[in-house]
């Protein structure tokens, strides 16, 4: 609607009859709809349905007076901005002020030239029309600047902050806020701005520490002599970068810089050496046993220890005392969480190889301090491998392997050791070790297990007995076989640990079988040479039958042939202790080594077993026929039983049989299961008829048999 | 007196403010003029009686007012004087400017008159 249609509506308030006629008429005649009120009283009465564009207020009045009426309309929200126009009697400038005082938009002085009073009143009208376009803009321009995010902040030509718009409150930063030393750059930068007329983009901060905040400036020209700059924050985008920068290349447990950070550091490291011919040292360690911690008392506890050793370390390599020395910063001196319970440190610009092992020594004394968590205490051992620029390797990734070998090899020397790398230290042996680590775990942790071979008389086609068998089921590898591993045991000295395993977890089946079908069926079990060579051995193996309150006659021992030999004349008093206290004894895979017969006669053994590669070709070998028709005639001269392994098909145990061979084990019978399954089969086997599996040759069972 | 009691310019102002919808316009102002002022008069003259300042002040206020819109400025002229006499409180010369007013009032509405006659019969 434009304005010279609408009918604009005007209040007209005087107690004076003729005078309200006079205004009524003259607004009327200029378009108004007009409304009249008596006094103040009445015109506030109908102010909120009549809702007047304009009000004509009369100063003098009974009752409240026109200055009053006035605030009182005024006071109202919908009547704020309403033109109020007083009209005075008085000439007086002091009522003038009174009438704006009490918020009025205008003044008339009586007596009234009523010929002009529609004109004056409608152009103070649009006048104030005009105003309130003018208010509700800036109130609008209010409300954006009050809605962004930003501060908007002019900057003279000096580079000073003049002014700032909009209310300070949600401002990112105040005008006074921003650093004083910026000032210079403000002002190079308002010119630039003013000359071009292009916008400056610029980033600055505020604060230290976790109080620092970032901002990005863009500044744009303002007046001829000023730029408006809006300032955003942007501390929150920046952290967020941060904490991405952190994530990808800081270990989020100990905070340490991760294995791409390390790597980083160190083909700078190369890179720098290159150039410099200089050298730096890399110390790859890892925590003793760590990963049964983490298994037996928890992640936890685990991630707990893990945090407090790292602390540890840092503190060792940021020592005072090489930070005095060498002057040197952080970055020469790295230290990095590569995973798990390994670390790696960077040393560089040491003055010599002495200083490295300072250093390792210093860490490995104060990881091993004992760490109280939760009130209890738990000691950690480091084991520590050195590799050296250039000596040990020229680029990172041998460098790496090679420090991580060394580290194998200090585990090996027994744990909680420093070793440097050294040229004879191979891939192969990295395996071997890596082996051995495991067999030390898979002892205690239960990967090992014992399987039973039955054995069967090939007379009376009865099961006689037991062969136990080593089994190891490694976690990662799956299952090892024991010519693998029991080379190592013995080279690591773990063959103790592993035969006094194997003998407790044979009394303890000797035990459990003690009470059913399968009591009084003897096991037997290998011995390596090395625990013969022990001259405890005797006493290990009565100690451990007696804590198990198991009958010697229960237990067979089998030693290789060579085994045997090696140490003869020992091995001989040691074997004959054994027989007396009624330990059975075999010789195992007999016919491949070189055995003396008159040796042979020497040593208290029951009986000899047929390697099976004599077995294995026996269908159709003539000579192996005759080998083992030779193995057991001489053996029964000597008054031993023999006993016939890996025989696998029917054929090999009827010409067996013929050979007068005393028992067999093979596949053809029973393959070596665990205690379960082999105890189902012999029960199976027993119950069922035995005869088809007897042989037909006529031989009678030996009546007298050394046991 | 020679000099007209009424300034017949505002009157040809109240004329032209007059619609079809109020061709009276005029006449109501001048019928409430004479009806206001006789009423003013009356209160001016009492209250000097009663010594009341105040109200001699207000009635002349209004009275000047009034009277100011029909263009009777001999009348808007004394009343100011009773109403800065009355604003004073001294009302020793009171009686003597209101019989001046009084004069001056029959004056202004015998020309009133006289005015809206001739106008009707025109």
């Amino acid at each position: 609607m434009t304005e010279e249609k609408r009918k604009f509506r005007a209040l007209v308030v005087d107690d004076d009859l003729s005078q309200r006629m006079l205004e009524s008429a003259a607004l009327e005649k200029a378009g108004f709809t007009v409304r009249l009120a008596e006094d103040g009283e009445q015109a506030i009465a109908v102010l909120d349905k009549f809702r007047p564009h304009l009000i004509l207020m009369d100063v003098d009045m009974p009752g409240i007076d026109g200055y009053e009426a006035c605030r009182d309309v005024r006071s109202r929200r919908a009547f704020r901005d309403t033109p109020i126009i007083m009209v005075t009697g008085h000439e007086d400038s002091e009522s003038i002020d009174m009438a704006y005082q009490s918020g009025a938009t205008d003044f008339i002085s009586k007596p009234i030239n009523f010929s002009l009073l529609g004109h004056r009143v409608r152009y103070i009208l649009r006048a104030s029309q005009i105003g309130r376009g003018l208010r509700d803009s800036e109130a609008r321009n209010r409300a954006f600047i009050k809605a962004i995010p930003d501060a908007i902040i002019v900057i003279d030509r000096e580079g000073r902050a003049v002014e700032q718009a909009g209310a300070f409150t949600n401002a990112p930063i105040k005008k006074d806020e921003i650093p004083k030393r910026l000032t210079a750059k403000w002002r190079r930068q308002v010119e630039e701005v003013l000359s071009s007329g292009r916008a400056q983009h610029s980033e600055f901060s505020r604060g230290d520490g976790d109080e620092r905040s970032f901002y990005e400036a863009r500044m744009v020209p303002f007046t001829d002599d000023r730029a408006l700059m809006i300032v955003r924050d942007i501390s929150a985008q920046k952290r967020a970068n941060a904490k991405v920068y952190r994530l990808a290349f800081y270990d989020t447990l100990t905070g340490l810089p991760n294995r791409q950070s390390f790597m980083a550091s160190l083909s700078e490291a190369v890179a720098d050496c290159e150039e410099n011919s200089g050298w730096f040292s890399v110390l790859y360690l890892d925590l003793d046993n760590f990963k049964r911690i983490n298994d037996s008392l928890g992640h936890t506890i685990g991630d707990e220890l893990l945090k407090t050793v790292s602390k540890r370390i840092e503190k060792c390599v940021r020592a005072d005392d090489f930070v005095a020395r060498y002057g040197r910063s952080q970055s020469n001196l790295q230290l990095a969480r590569l995973g798990g319970d390994e670390f790696t440190i960077l040393l560089r610009d040491l003055n010599g190889h002495d200083d490295v092992d300072r250093i390792a020594a210093r860490i490995t004394k104060a990881v091993c301090e004992p760490v109280v968590y939760d009130g209890r205490e738990y000691v950690i051992t480091p084991s520590i491998g050195i590799a050296s620029y250039p000596d040990d390797g020229t680029d990172i990734d041998s460098l790496m392997s090679n420090a991580d070998m060394a580290m194998y090899h200090a585990k090996d020397s027994g744990k909680n050791a420093v070793r440097a790398f050294s040229g004879t230290m191979s891939v192969r042996s990295l395996e071997y070790l890596d082996l051995e680590h495991s067999l030390r775990s898979a002892i205690n942790n239960d990967e090992l297990a014992l399987h039973y071979q039955p054995k069967m008389s090939l007379t009376t086609g009865k099961v006689t007995g037991f062969e136990a068998l080593l089994r190891w089921d490694h976690p990662e590898r799956g299952p090892v076989s024991p010519a693998k591993f029991v080379p190592i045991a013995e080279e690591a000295g773990l063959i103790l640990d592993l035969s006094d395993w194997v003998l407790h977890a044979a009394c303890r089946q000797l035990t459990e079988w003690s009470n059913g079908l399968l009591k009084g069926f003897p096991i037997a079990v290998n011995l390596s040479s090395k625990q013969f060579s022990h001259s405890d051995v005797y006493q290990v193996v009565m100690k451990t039958l007696r804590e198990h309150s198991v009958s010697p006659s229960l237990l067979e021992l089998e030693l290789t042939e060579s085994e045997l030999m090696r140490d003869a004349d020992r091995t001989v008093g040691t074997l004959r202790k054994l027989k007396e206290a009624g330990l059975a004894i075999s010789v195992d895979d007999f016919g491949t080594g070189y055995s003396s017969l008159s040796y042979l006669k020497k040593f208290p053994i029951d009986a000899l077993k047929i390697d099976r590669s004599f077995v294995m070709e026996l269908d159709d070998d003539g000579d192996n026929i005759s080998i083992c028709g030779a193995i057991v005639a001489l053996a029964h001269s000597l008054n031993l039983r023999v006993i016939a392994e890996g025989v696998e098909t029917a054929e090999q145990q009827h010409l067996l049989g013929f050979l007068q061979c005393d028992e067999m084990q093979g596949f053809h019978f029973a393959k070596p299961e665990d205690a379960g399954t082999t105890s189902r089969f012999v029960a199976d086997y027993m119950a069922r008829d035995t005869s088809p599996r007897l042989v037909k040759a006529g031989r009678q069972p030996r009546k007298e048999r050394k046991r | 007196m020679s000099e007209p009691a009424i300034d017949r310019s505002v009157l040809e102002v109240i004329r032209s403010l007059q619609t079809p919808d109020d061709e009276d316009l005029l006449a109501r102002i001048v019928s409430t003029f004479i009806h206001e002022s006789a009423r003013l008069s009356q209160d001016i003259a009492q209250a000097i009686d009663e010594a009341d300042g105040e109200s001699v002040r207000a009635c002349a206020h209004t009275l000047k007012s009034t009277s100011g819109n029909v263009g009777a400025h001999r009348v808007v002229s004394l009343a100011r004087d009773l109403e800065m006499v009355g604003r004073s409180g001294k009302l020793t010369d009171a009686g003597g400017v209101r019989a001046q007013l009084q004069h001056e009032l029959l004056r202004a509405i015998s020309e009133l008159e006289l005015y809206l006659e001739a106008l009707e019969a025109a």
